[in-house]
Parts: C-alpha cells; sequence; structure tokens
C-alpha cells in the first residue's frame, strides 16, 4: 500500500465510515447504481443525508496531500546545484559543510595563480590592485561562494525531506484510520499510536564558518539540511508520538481529522526552520559582501588608449 | 456510495482468518474460519461412545481454545495493520475506558442452534458453559450434530459482537 | 626590486606572459563562473512548480521557504555572472594591453611573436 493509492484509501475510509455509521443508527446504505432502491423507512433518507454530510469532507482532506509537493522535482534541482558546487570547488577545501561529502576540486580554478605569476611584474596601480583585491583574496572568496551555494543546496536537501517524510505520515494516517474502522466493532479499546516522521525532517548545522576576507570578525551562516544528510545532526529525538481512541465511527474520522491537522502543523514548523536559515543566511551575505565577491577590477574598464598608462598596466620589471 | 467495496488490510486479515484447536480430552477437534464460522469433528469411531455431559465439557474448553486461538491471530493482524507490534490492550484511560472495560467482563453472550438442542453461553470470553438437550448424541448423526454446534457458536460470536457494539454505543456513542 | 622597465626581449617575455594571462588562464577562471552561474540559473527554472502546494496543506501557495530561497539563489547567481563578466573583462584588457605594448616596441614584438611560434596560442581549457 503505497502513497500513490492515497485517494484510493480515502474514498474506502469515506465509504466505511459511512456503512458503520448508518449501521450504528440503523439505517441501511442506498442500493448501488442501477439497482431498485430500497422501500424508504421512516427517517431513513435524512439519516443517510446527516451521515453522508458527517464524511463529506474526507476526499478533500486527502486531495490536497496527493496534490503536494513531489520529492521527485527538488532531487532533479538539487543535482543541478550540485553542478555549480561542483564547479567552485577549489584546492583549499573542498568539503561540503553541511553533509560532509568531499567535491574534487577544480584545477581550473588554479590558472588564477598562472594569472598572477604572469602580472606579479607590472607596476600600474589597476594591475597592483588587480594582484591585491581580486588575486590575493581570491581563494577565501572562492571558499566562501562554495560555502553559499552549499547552504542553497542543502536547503532544498530539507524541503525535499519534508515531502518525502510527509508522504510517509499521510499514508499511515490513511492506513491507521482504515484499520481503526476495520476494528472498532471488536472487543479490545480501539486505539492506536501515530508517529509524526515530518518532524525531524529538518535539522540545523552549527555556524557554517567563513574564511575571512577583510579585517574583521567574519560572520558564520546559518545552515539547515536533510536531518538524513546532515553529517553532525547526531541521533535525533523520537518524533512525537501520539495516541488516537476511537470507538464509533464519527470519533474514529475525528482523530483522523485531529491527526492531518497535526500533520499540517508539523510540515508549517518544518518549512519555517528552512525559511528562517535562509533568511538570516540572505542577511549575512549582504553584510559582508566582500567575502562572497570582489569589486570589478579597474583593470577590466581599460580601454586601449589608457591601459599602458600608469593608472593601468603601467611597465614590468 | 456505490461500487465495488476495497477491503483494508485488517478486513480482509480477520474475514480470512483460520483457527485450529483440539479439545482437552482428544476426542473433538474444532476450527473457526472468517470470523464467525466454526466447525467441529470427531476423532474416528468416537461418537458414538460419548455422552452428552462429557461433550459439554469438552465443547466448553475447545471453546476457550479457540477463542484464545482468535485473539492470537487478531494482534498477529492488527500489528500487521498497524506497522508496530501489538499484543495486547493498552489500560484504561479516563472514566469511559475504566467504565467499557468493567461492563464488557459482564457481557454474557449466547447463541443456540435452530432447534435449541445445543446452547452455548459465555461470560466476559473467559467462562463458557455449553448445554446439550439430553439424548441429542443418540438422536443426531455425527454431521447432523456438528451442524447443531456451528449454528450455536456461530449464533453466540454475533451475539457477542452485537453486545460489544451496544455497549460502545452507549459508553461512548454520544461525543464517541 | 629592480625598478628598471624591460623592454627588448624581456618584455617580449612579459607580453607572452600577458597574453597567456588573457587569453588561457583567466578565461579559464571565467568559464568556471559562468557554468556555476548557468546551473544555478537552471536550477531555478521554474522551481515554483517544486514548492507549490494548494487546499488546506499549509503555507499555499509556495510555502515559506520559497521567497528566501529564490533570494539566496539570486544573489548566488548574480555573483557567479558578475565574476565570470569581471575576470572575461580583465582578460580582453590584459589583450589589448599587449597589443599595444608589442606596437611601441619591435624588439618585444619580435620576441613576442617567436615565444607564439615556439610554444603555440595559448587556449583556455574550457570543461
Amino acid at each position: 500500500m503505497s502513497f500513490d493509492n492515497l485517494m484510493q484509501h480515502a474514498y474506502e475510509i469515506q465509504q466505511q465510515a459511512t456503512l458503520k455509521a448508518l449501521t450504528e443508527s440503523g439505517a441501511r446504505p442506498a442500493a448501488p447504481a442501477g439497482e431498485p432502491q430500497l422501500a424508504p423507512r421512516h427517517g431513513e433518507q435524512e439519516t443517510r443525508q446527516r451521515v453522508e454530510q458527517m464524511f463529506g469532507d474526507i476526499p478533500e482532506l486527502f486531495q490536497a496531500f496527493a496534490e503536494m509537493p513531489d520529492p521527485a522535482a527538488f532531487s532533479s534541482r538539487i543535482s543541478v546545484v550540485d553542478q555549480a558546487l561542483k564547479q567552485l570547488s577549489s584546492g583549499w577545501i573542498s568539503e561540503d559543510p553541511v553533509t560532509r561529502a568531499s567535491y574534487r576540486a577544480n584545477h581550473d580554478l588554479d590558472e588564477m595563480l598562472d594569472a598572477e605569476s604572469h602580472i606579479e611584474s607590472w607596476t600600474g596601480r589597476a594591475a597592483m590592485e588587480f594582484k591585491s583585491n581580486f588575486i590575493s583574496p581570491f581563494p577565501s572568496i572562492v571558499y566562501n561562494q562554495f560555502m553559499g551555494i552549499a547552504v542553497l543546496r542543502a536547503a532544498l536537501d530539507a524541503e525535499r525531506e519534508i515531502w518525502v517524510r510527509a508522504r510517509d505520515d499521510i499514508d499511515k494516517i490513511a492506513h491507521d484510520t482504515i484499520t481503526a474502522l476495520d476494528r472498532m466493532d471488536d472487543c479490545g479499546k480501539n486505539e492506536w499510536v501515530m508517529t509524526f516522521t515530518v518532524v525531524s525532517s529538518v535539522a540545523a548545522v552549527a555556524g557554517v564558518a567563513l574564511a575571512p576576507v577583510s579585517f574583521g570578525l567574519s560572520l558564520g551562516l546559518t545552515a539547515v539540511g536533510a536531518s538524513s544528510q546532515v553529517a553532525a545532526a547526531g541521533v535525533p529525538d523520537d518524533p512525537p508520538a501520539v495516541r488516537f481512541q476511537g470507538e464509533t465511527a464519527p470519533a474514529v474520522v475525528d482523530s483522523m481529522r485531529d491527526a492531518i491537522r497535526l500533520l499540517h502543523g508539523y510540515i508549517a514548523e518544518q518549512e519555517q526552520k528552512i525559511a528562517d536559515a535562509l533568511t538570516n543566511c540572505c542577511q549575512a551575505v549582504a553584510q559582508q559582501r566582500d567575502s562572497f565577491v570582489a569589486k570589478r577590477p579597474a583593470l577590466a574598464d581599460a580601454t586601449q588608449s589608457d591601459v599602458t598608462g600608469p593608472l593601468f598596466m603601467g611597465y614590468s620589471t | 456510495m456505490t461500487g465495488e467495496r476495497i477491503v483494508g488490510l485488517l478486513a480482509d486479515r480477520l474475514d480470512n482468518m483460520h483457527v485450529t484447536a483440539v479439545a482437552p480430552g482428544g476426542a473433538i477437534s474444532g476450527e473457526l474460519r472468517g470470523r464467525d464460522c466454526v466447525r467441529v469433528t470427531f476423532a474416528v469411531g468416537r461418537y458414538q461412545w460419548l455422552d452428552e455431559r462429557y461433550v459439554e465439557q469438552q465443547l466448553a474448553g475447545l471453546g476457550r481454545l479457540l477463542w484464545a486461538g482468535r485473539m492470537k491471530a487478531y494482534w498477529a493482524a492488527v500489528s500487521e495493520a498497524l506497522g508496530t507490534s501489538v499484543s495486547g490492550e493498552d489500560p484504561p484511560v479516563g472514566p469511559r475506558d475504566v467504565d467499557y472495560q468493567s461492563a464488557r467482563g459482564g457481557i454474557v453472550a449466547e447463541g443456540r442452534s435452530d432447534d435449541g438442542s445445543v446452547q452455548i453461553e459465555v461470560r466476559g470470553m473467559r467462562d463458557w458453559t455449553v448445554r446439550i438437550v439430553p439424548g441429542s448424541l443418540r438422536r443426531f448423526r455425527e454431521d447432523e450434530f456438528s451442524v447443531r454446534v456451528q449454528q450455536a457458536a456461530t449464533a453466540l460470536i454475533r451475539d457477542q459482537f452485537a453486545q460489544v457494539r451496544s455497549l460502545k454505543d452507549t459508553i461512548y456513542g454520544t461525543a464517541g | 626590486m629592480n625598478s628598471e622597465p624591460n623592454n627588448g626581449t624581456r618584455l617580449g617575455a612579459d607580453l607572452y606572459g600577458l597574453w597567456c594571462a588573457g587569453r588561457d588562464n583567466l578565461p579559464t577562471v571565467a568559464a568556471v563562473y559562468s557554468a556555476a552561474g548557468e546551473a544555478l540559473d537552471a536550477a531555478a527554472v521554474g522551481v515554483a512548480g517544486a514548492f507549490v502546494r494548494s487546499g488546506n496543506l499549509p503555507g499555499v501557495p509556495y510555502g515559506p521557504a520559497y521567497q528566501p530561497w529564490v533570494e539566496l539563489h539570486d544573489i548566488l547567481a548574480k555573483i557567479c555572472h558578475d565574476t565570470a563578466d569581471n575576470i572575461e573583462a580583465t582578460a580582453d584588457a590584459l589583450c589589448v594591453a599587449t597589443v599595444e605594448y608589442a606596437r611601441a616596441d619591435y624588439e618585444a614584438a619580435s620576441e613576442f611573436a617567436r615565444l607564439l611560434e615556439v610554444n603555440g596560442e595559448p587556449r583556455a581549457d574550457i570543461g
């Protein structure tokens, strides 16, 4: 039984609950379409309508879940962001701060050093500034850019994880409800326990340290990731277990509604964790922009008439 | 609500349950199939030598054993349906649970064969009493007697479930 | 440090170095940033569709994480594209400078041409 059958389960719940509630109140279900209807008893039609109203919202409750974000839509984007990470993996460090996965260094980045060796003998102001303001901080800046993109990637991992677990949780709610309806007429107390795995989807990563570029303290980045991927997450707390009980069809369905409401709340909580971390990140990047990108070198705007002058290349020694 | 009924996992397991047991003396075997279908068979050649008192005691013992087997299969099915191991009921929480459990223990369920020759009664699904009209074993062939036991057992099980349902509606009915 | 400007053959060698920086080294690094920027661009195409949910699910339509994600994404993508542009523009400037210096010093130009002949045209390895 899988998430793909969710709507089927929803209709099954509606059908079972209706049958049980009708039986409880002494009414008979309507005959299937195409067959002759039973001669109505007194009050039966009203009872049928009342019962149908009681459970009319069930398919709708599940419909939104059947259409919720697809983890696969995040997976494909995650691999694409990963391409960017691979590009900016520099020789100095190439470890993802969230997953601790290693990235092979992209040696194309080392050619900045080759460029440096060709420019360092030039005395023009722009040439020297290019060395001090662009080439010198380059390793630290690349490192920080890598970190920023890693945080971006990990946020997608976290979001994906929420929806993977939400699928499992709503599927379990459906199955537990069906089981409860099947069980409620038996002699034992009809209770069951729901664990909401979505609660531990998103794990925080202790401040991602950045390489300092200018003088002064550098602020770290706040990151979150999918808890299954965060290397330093440790053993997660047990997800909250909530007990439900229902000895009548309306009671079982009310428990189901409560469970769905709880699931909504937990999903919202987890998404907010991601939102908060990303917002903090944007602020941190804005506050130390120099650590993430060097200003446009003056050399980039040199023209044919001034490039050889002292303000730009000057002379070589 | 039209169309084919889709059956949940637990319902399916309960519909297809199969429990067997042998009465303490070894002369009578019983099986429970599905929710309420009971069949008894006698060891070869034994039926003609048995008397009603003996068979009453043996059937009572068989009832206890079959029901114990049924509950074991039930908990296994519930565990499977819930995806977690459950082997018994949790303690009562709140006054309604307490009321329900004490009332349940006092339910007396009863079932008779269509002609009244076999009657089975159980209190709290624990204390089994079987009454057979004297002379029945001589009057009926083995297969005819088995049918009467079957009728009484099915009626008993249905009565038990009906009383449980009614008790639950009474105690839990208003707000579930 | 010898503060006498290089000329002639020594300058020619320096010009060859500048030409390598402008045709090979810097373009190679610029290409890295272009690729990174393009990857980020691709990741964001239609990303709203990944976040979208409806009905009674919380956070309709895109949830609270969508906007901040797009914001951080746009910052980082722009950084990559800007860096690629800046490095490419700098590379072009070095090439323009090389031609200008060669024009002004015949010996340097000859040495530069000789080194090009011997070592081949410097080319960026992209990808």
